[in-house]
């Protein structure tokens, strides 16, 4: 078979599966990464404004999640977590349920995302002058509005190369969930490479993807950024 | 200490607009703020005086509750302020009641504190919309007729960063005074202006003192203090240390501590 004949998109060519990996690879990613900034933005405010109980938990979970391995956690969450609830469904006399690789990969991603988003946002919101917080209040505003209408758009120039790095990360450690068998882009490449014995074409084809993914990703948040600094600039 | 009333502060005072007393503030172990009682009526404009660190801020602030007072009882637009005690800090007990009275405060701070990812019109019709639920078009068209009267109806689509020291002040300014506020607050809204700045935003004001409103301005301008002014307040190391109109205030009885203060005034 020629190159062309090994990627044409129809069997028996192998082009559809791995556009279809790289379909899947970035679902589990976008939808890790945005539960991923929904627990960032709450673990930044809860950081900087909740209690010393929340804020010692909160500590734990980035701490914990930071260190342990991407890899472990998909173990874990794959194998561990479901054999867990469904040992307490048993007991309870209810039935099984099934998280699937897709699940787990998305719960993983937004776990390990989330965590580093917190950082993140703690950061770029503490840069945030006092002034123009205390300008809202004074006001009447209430917590939330100048949390929507002010400290979010005020924070974002210094957050978003922080959160481009960490969507670039998220579409990387897709691959690892091939290890519990979900056939993302790595593992497709991997499948294709097995049953045609051109690993070298399929894993470049694969890196290939994955650079035009990141360079495109690029481009949009640059394109973010610079819709959030408009005006943040004095020439 | 001169005051202007013989014996101010004994009955709650009914329509004073702000009426404070006994206020004290301390920060750690320092008592910045040490004992404060003054109200201000309808139309009343009073400049307040004093040296860095005296506790001028730090009074404005409290007025609003950027600071929360330590002790003493505050009455704003005739409603008095409770606090309470939440995990052992102080804090307003109603925080709809502070959003309200905020709301109709206006603060106009030395930094300007424009929102840098706003247009000015944008800055100003911002807390109309949020705050009052006024409709976008009716707070753009107030935006720009205010934007107009301070001079910058030219510079509406500007951003902050774009805009010098004067033409940001004059912004926040117009941001203040879109909330329709019945008192307006100036913490030193020149201080932080070149020179030749601070005329545009000093004519600014005096032009809202001409109109009636009712301000406090905390300010280093000994002339425009005493011009714009009709009570002058002296703090010292956090005590009112002279009150009065200003010809009394500034002529010829004045204190001790204040013949000392405007001597090194006149030098900074
Ligand atoms: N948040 C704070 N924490 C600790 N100390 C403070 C705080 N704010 C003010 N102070 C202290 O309180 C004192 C009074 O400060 P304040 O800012 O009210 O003075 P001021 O009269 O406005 O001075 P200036 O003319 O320099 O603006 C100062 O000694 C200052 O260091
Ligand atoms: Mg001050």
């Amino acid at each position: 078979m020629s190159v062309m004949e090994l990627l044409a998109l129809a069997p028996p060519g192998w082009g559809g599966a791995l556009l279809n990996g790289l379909w899947l690879s970035l679902q589990v990613a976008g939808a890790g990464y945005l539960l991923g900034l929904v627990i960032g933005m709450a673990g930044a405010a809860g950081k900087l404004s909740g209690g010393p109980v929340i804020r010692d938990l909160l500590t734990c979970y980035t701490t914990i999640t930071r260190a342990v391995p991407e890899l472990v956690l998909i173990l874990l969450l794959y194998f561990a977590v479901p054999e867990a609830i469904n040992q307490l469904l048993a007991t309870l006399g209810l039935g099984r349920v099934d998280i699937g690789p897709f699940a787990s990969g998305v719960a993983v991603i937004a776990l390990v995302q989330g965590a580093y988003a917190t950082e993140v946002m703690r950061g770029a919101i503490r840069a945030v002058p006092v002034g123009q917080l205390e300008a809202a209040h004074s006001l009447g505003m209430t917590p939330l509005t100048v949390f929507r209408r002010i400290t979010l758009p005020a924070m974002l120039p210094g957050a978003l190369p922080g959160l481009s790095n960490l969507w670039l990360i998220a579409t990387k450690d897709t691959a690892l969930l091939a290890v519990v068998g979900f056939t993302e882009l790595t593992l497709a490449a991997r499948q294709a490479a097995g049953a045609t014995k051109h690993y070298l074409l399929f894993l470049c084809a694969a890196g290939v993807l994955y650079l035009i993914v990141s360079l495109i990703s690029n481009l949009a948040f640059k394109g973010l950024e610079r819709r959030a600094t408009r005006g943040m600039h004095h020439d | 200490m001169t005051t202007l009333h013989a014996a101010p502060h004994t009955a709650a005072d009914d329509d004073a607009i702000i009426e404070i007393r006994d206020l004290r503030k301390s920060f750690g172990q320092t008592e910045v703020l040490k004992g404060i009682s003054l109200s201000a009526h309808r139309g009343d404009v009073i400049s307040l005086i004093g040296s860095s660190g005296s506790g001028k801020s730090t009074l404005l602030r409290c007025l609003n509750l950027l600071e929360t007072p330590s002790a003493g009882t505050l009455r704003l637009l005739g409603e008095p302020l409770p606090f309470r005690e939440r995990g052992g800090q102080r804090e307003p007990a109603d925080r709809r009641q502070l959003r309200r009275l905020r709301a109709r405060l206006g603060m106009v701070f030395q930094g300007f504190n424009l929102w840098p990812h706003l247009t000015l019109e944008a800055n100003v019709m911002e807390a109309p919309v949020q705050v009052l639920g006024r409709s976008r078009d009716a707070a753009r068209a107030e935006a720009r007729r205010l934007l107009e009267r301070v001079g910058l109806h030219h510079l509406r689509d500007a951003y902050p960063a774009t805009l010098s020291g004067g033409q940001q002040q004059r912004g926040a300014i117009a941001r203040a005074l879109a909330m329709s506020p019945e008192v307006l607050l100036f913490d030193e809204p020149t201080s932080a202006l070149d020179p030749e700045l601070v005329g545009e935003v000093l004519a600014v004001i005096r032009d809202l003192a001409e109109e009636g409103r009712t301000m406090l301005i905390v300010t280093h301008e000994m002339q425009f203090a005493a011009d714009v002014a009709n009570r002058v307040i002296f703090l010292d190391q956090g005590e009112i240390a002279a009150e009065g109109p200003p010809d009394q205030v500034f002529g010829s009885t004045r204190t001790e501590r204040l013949t000392r203060f405007l001597g090194t005034a006149a030098l900074t």
